[in-house]
């Protein structure tokens, strides 16, 4: 549990530090927005934070870029400017580090567990987890390139080893995939649209704007994947100000409550750990 | 043979024509350009159809509007060859004329061996292998004709043969396109806006002014007794008009037209409303006012001197009398009287040079 | 006035466009080209994954090409020489997909061909289901590909003089004898043209197919998207899809610029 005091303590200082940076907050003219890059499954949530915090600071404008978080940290590699970086796994952030683009350390700030989503008609009439396995479904997953792709497949294996659906399941499961979307939105829409008989998502996609046309499979808790959300400052953005003030917001009572109200879960207190091992992408 | 009544709608005018034309003869279609000339062509080949009316040919009916007959230009046995000829440029001369036969379903051989006789025909077999684009423009139009004839038609419908080649190469064409159509058994229609080809070509001719047939005839007709002042001018031919109001003893009448009295020769039995036709070459011009006998005398000014094609030895000379006259002079006259435009003349003709016709 | 000067000037003019035209095209492609270690591209072939997608994309846009041929000829023909009433109406339709965000298309596609989408019910009773399967890659690309095909065919169509047409009828030859030995002959090289822009506007078809068909190695992975998803795992690997995607991409053009269809004619 090294990485759980790791992450405490970087956690505490950050806090600190950015409680400090906005102090003196000074509302003077126009500042130029902040650009935030966040995982697409943050997309609804985000949306949200920003104007709760736009009804509190009326002069700061947020832009945003939602993406898969593989692509986001291409594009940063690439050149794009941006201010804070939200990606839905600790790999894609640790990638950023690695390749220079974050300012400071990476904060854990929300984590999202797995649920599979049905069609609300539900016409191949799936139940249960066992069901995913029976020929002739069509599943749809993320792509390995894609966080909550890897997951999924972390989460059938984990299935397959401890969830008494025969070891055989996760094998199943993956003969009747039949598309590899390159972001979790992909999978909502194809199930959405009823293409799908099944998907794989967080359950804060579960619990988004698609709600109304998704049924849902719950996963119990002790095999779920919790994925855990960092977010960080960037290097060479327009308004690191505005950023970190963004950011403290987040980490807020209020900004964790609007993330609450979308189905993410906050972060178990004191520990801000992942659920899983650190294992090499 | 052709027996043909043709509703046609243009802009701003209805055209009504209807024509009987024997096997063997050509009928020429003459008038001004817009009169309607080749869209009654397009109508009788099946590309245009008429308001009303109906095209007969050799006993079948190809358009009957009356009877909701209208067969497709492919149905009928018909050979149109467009003012822009229209040859295929993808194609090589033999394969060009072969084309109807083989659409029509004859086998490559015995089709392109057709094709050779037709070539040979208009005398250019030795073309075969050449592409339309490497002719001249009196070989595309032989080639032309050919394509049409390959495939025997009934009909025969040819738009302004000659108006795109040039003028020694026209009057080269002309007399071979003449003795062609003379041989040909069937039914053929042209049109034309020159005079001098309607009377070269047309065993009948039809003059269309103003959305109808205004004469039709055989040339001598047309020439010598032209029924308005559109074809008398179309045919290059004074024309007057008035009342006959008493014969002179000597084979003379006095007529009197709106722009005064004229004295013609008229046989006796001639009597009533008449026309007069006086030939542009029967009219002499004069400087000042010839003293004699010379009856009927004109004075105006020169509105137009065109010298004669090919080589100006005769000259037109356009009056501006009452009534308008148009007058043939050789050119030595004309410079000999020093004639040009604008100045004031006096023209004559005798009444022996007039004809007259009720 | 001066006309020395002006040539010179009109001669700056339009060597600066041809320039900015090069290096908005040709810089691109270039630093592409520039980027893959020369063995690389051999290596990369190798990989069965690589290899899977390739073919897939060749079969699928070769499949998707001749579909739009085949419907697209009579349409053609259709369009240049009928009116009819909504003609402008189909018109517009068959330029649609050039003009539709290729996943707006997709969506579109999957609305009328899903599961649940208008054709959907009817398809499912003939035990047809569209969707993930390699046949919607075709149906998605031959979508998106319609109308590159249309547009310069259409327009070949119609410029063969009419006359042309009248005369082949008038000498006895059906529309249907026309239309084989003279309207095509005669636009061969809008055919041609046509031909290789759907080809490769098929071959390139990225948004529509993996909103329509969706995305499975071996199945709807095509070249197009396996380089994007690749794109984010290894961008060198990345790269070098890329450049094999031009290459390919770059033949089939070649070949069919060159393709001498007929070169008797003309």
């Amino acid at each position: 549990m090294a990485t759980a005091r790791f992450f405490r303590a970087r956690r505490r200082a950050l806090a600190v530090v950015l409680a400090l940076g906005t102090a003196p907050a000074t509302v003077a003219a126009q500042h130029s927005p902040a650009t935030i890059f966040a995982a697409a499954s943050l997309t609804e949530a985000f949306r949200a934070i920003a104007a709760a915090y736009h009804n509190g600071h009326p002069f700061e404008r947020v832009n945003f870029n939602f993406a898969g978080s593989q692509q986001l940290v291409l594009q940063l590699t690439e050149g794009a400017k941006g201010d804070l970086l939200a990606t839905a796994d600790p790999q894609w952030m640790r990638e950023a580090q690695a390749r220079g683009l974050i300012d400071g350390d990476p904060v854990p700030f929300v984590r999202n567990l797995l649920v599979v989503i049905v069609p609300r008609a539900n016409r191949a009439g799936l139940h249960g987890l066992e069901d995913l396995a029976r020929p002739g479904v069509k599943v749809v997953l993320g792509d390995q390139a894609v966080p909550v792709g890897r997951y999924s497949r972390e989460l059938l294996d984990g299935l397959a080893a401890r969830g008494g659906l025969g070891a055989n399941y996760a094998k199943q499961v993956m003969a009747n995939v039949v598309s590899l979307e390159d972001n979790v939105k992909g999978v909502v829409s194809k199930v959405e649209l009823g293409e799908a008989d099944a998907g794989i998502v967080y359950r804060s996609d579960a619990q988004g704007a698609a709600a109304p046309a998704l049924g849902q499979i719950e996963i119990p808790d002790s095999l779920n994947i919790a994925a855990l959300y960092p977010i960080a400052l960037l290097k060479g953005g327009d308004n690191p100000d505005l950023a970190r003030s963004f950011l403290a917001y987040i980490l807020s009572p209020a900004g964790q409550e609007i993330l609450e109200r979308f189905g993410f879960e906050r972060l178990p207190a004191g520990s801000g750990a992942a659920s899983r091992p650190a294992t090499k992408p | 043979m052709l027996d043909c009544r043709l509703v046609v709608r243009r802009e701003g005018f209805t055209l009504e024509a209807a024509f009987l034309v024997a096997a063997g003869e050509t009928l020429v279609l003459a008038g001004e350009s817009g009169a309607g000339k080749s869209t009654l062509l397009r109508a009788l080949a099946g590309l245009y159809d008429p308001a009303a009316g109906h095209i007969a040919v050799d006993g079948v009916r190809w358009f009957d509007r009356a009877a909701g007959i209208s067969l497709a230009p492919d149905r009928r046995s018909v050979g149109w060859v467009p003012q822009d000829l229209a040859l295929f440029p993808h194609l090589p001369v033999l394969d060009n004329v072969a084309f109807g036969l083989r659409a029509r379903g004859e086998r490559g051989s015995r089709a392109r061996a057709r094709a050779r006789e037709a070539l040979a025909r208009v005398g250019v077999a030795d073309l075969a292998a050449r592409r339309p684009g490497q002719l001249s423009g009196g070989q595309q139009q032989r080639v032309a004709l050919a394509r049409a004839l390959a495939g025997e038609p009934r009909l025969l419908l040819l738009d302004e043969p000659l108006s795109a080649l040039d003028l020694p190469t026209r009057r080269a064409v002309r007399g071979e396109l003449r003795r062609l159509l003379a041989e040909l058994p069937c039914t053929t229609v042209l049109v034309t806006h020159n005079a001098v080809e309607a009377l070269l070509f047309g065993d009948r001719i039809a003059v269309l002014e103003g959305g109808r047939i205004a004469q039709e005839g055989n040339r001598d007709e047309l020439l010598r007794r032209p029924r308005s002042g559109y074809v008398a001018e179309f045919m290059g031919v004074n024309l007057l008009r008035g009342q006959l109001r008493g014969h002179g003893g000597d084979g003379l009448a006095e007529v009197l037209t709106a722009d005064g009295p004229v004295i013609v020769a008229a046989p006796a039995n001639v009597e009533g409303e008449i026309f007069v036709a006086v030939s542009p070459r029967e009219i002499t011009l004069y400087r000042e006012a010839p003293v004699g006998s010379a009856r009927n005398l004109y004075r105006g000014p020169v509105l137009e001197m065109v010298p004669e094609p090919p080589f100006g030895e005769r000259v037109r000379v356009v009056l501006g009398t009452h009534p308008r006259l148009v007058a043939d002079v050789t050119r030595e006259a004309a410079v000999e009287l020093g004639l040009t435009e604008g100045d004031e003349v006096y023209a004559s003709f005798k009444a022996t040079g007039t004809v007259t016709y009720p | 006035m001066k006309p020395g000067l002006g040539t010179l000037g009109l001669r700056l003019l339009t060597g600066l466009c041809l320039g900015l035209l090069a290096v908005l095209l040709l810089l691109p492609v270039i630093a592409l080209i520039l980027r893959v270690p020369s063995g690389e591209l051999f290596t990369r072939l190798g990989d069965p994954i690589v290899r899977q997608a390739l073919v897939l994309s060749l079969e699928a846009s070769l499949s998707a090409t001749v579909i739009v041929i085949l419907l697209g000829l009579p349409a053609a023909y259709l369009l240049a020489t009928r009116d009819f009433p909504g003609k402008r109406v189909v018109e517009v339709l068959a330029d649609l997909p050039m003009v539709l965000p290729p996943t707006v298309s997709g969506l579109a596609l999957l609305l009328a061909f899903g599961r649940v989408g208008l054709l959907g019910h009817s398809l499912g009773l003939l035990g047809i289901s569209l969707p993930f399967t390699t046949a919607a890659v075709v149906v998605a690309q031959a979508f998106m590909a319609a109308p590159f095909f249309l547009a310069p065919v259409r327009a070949g169509f119609a410029a063969v003089e009419s006359r042309y047409r009248e005369v082949a009828a008038t000498l006895g030859a059906s529309e249907r004898y026309t239309f084989f030995h003279v309207l095509l002959p005669l636009s061969w090289r809008a055919l041609v043209a046509g031909t290789a822009m759907s080809a490769a506007r098929a071959l390139g078809e990225f948004g529509a197919t993996i909103t329509f068909a969706g995305n499975l190695p071996g199945v709807t992975q095509t070249m197009p998207l396996a380089v994007y998803l690749e794109l984010q795992n290894d961008l060198e690997a990345a790269v070098a899809l890329s450049v094999l995607l031009l290459c390919v991409s770059f033949g089939l053009l070649l070949a069919l610029r060159s393709a001498r269809l007929g070169a008797r004619f003309l």
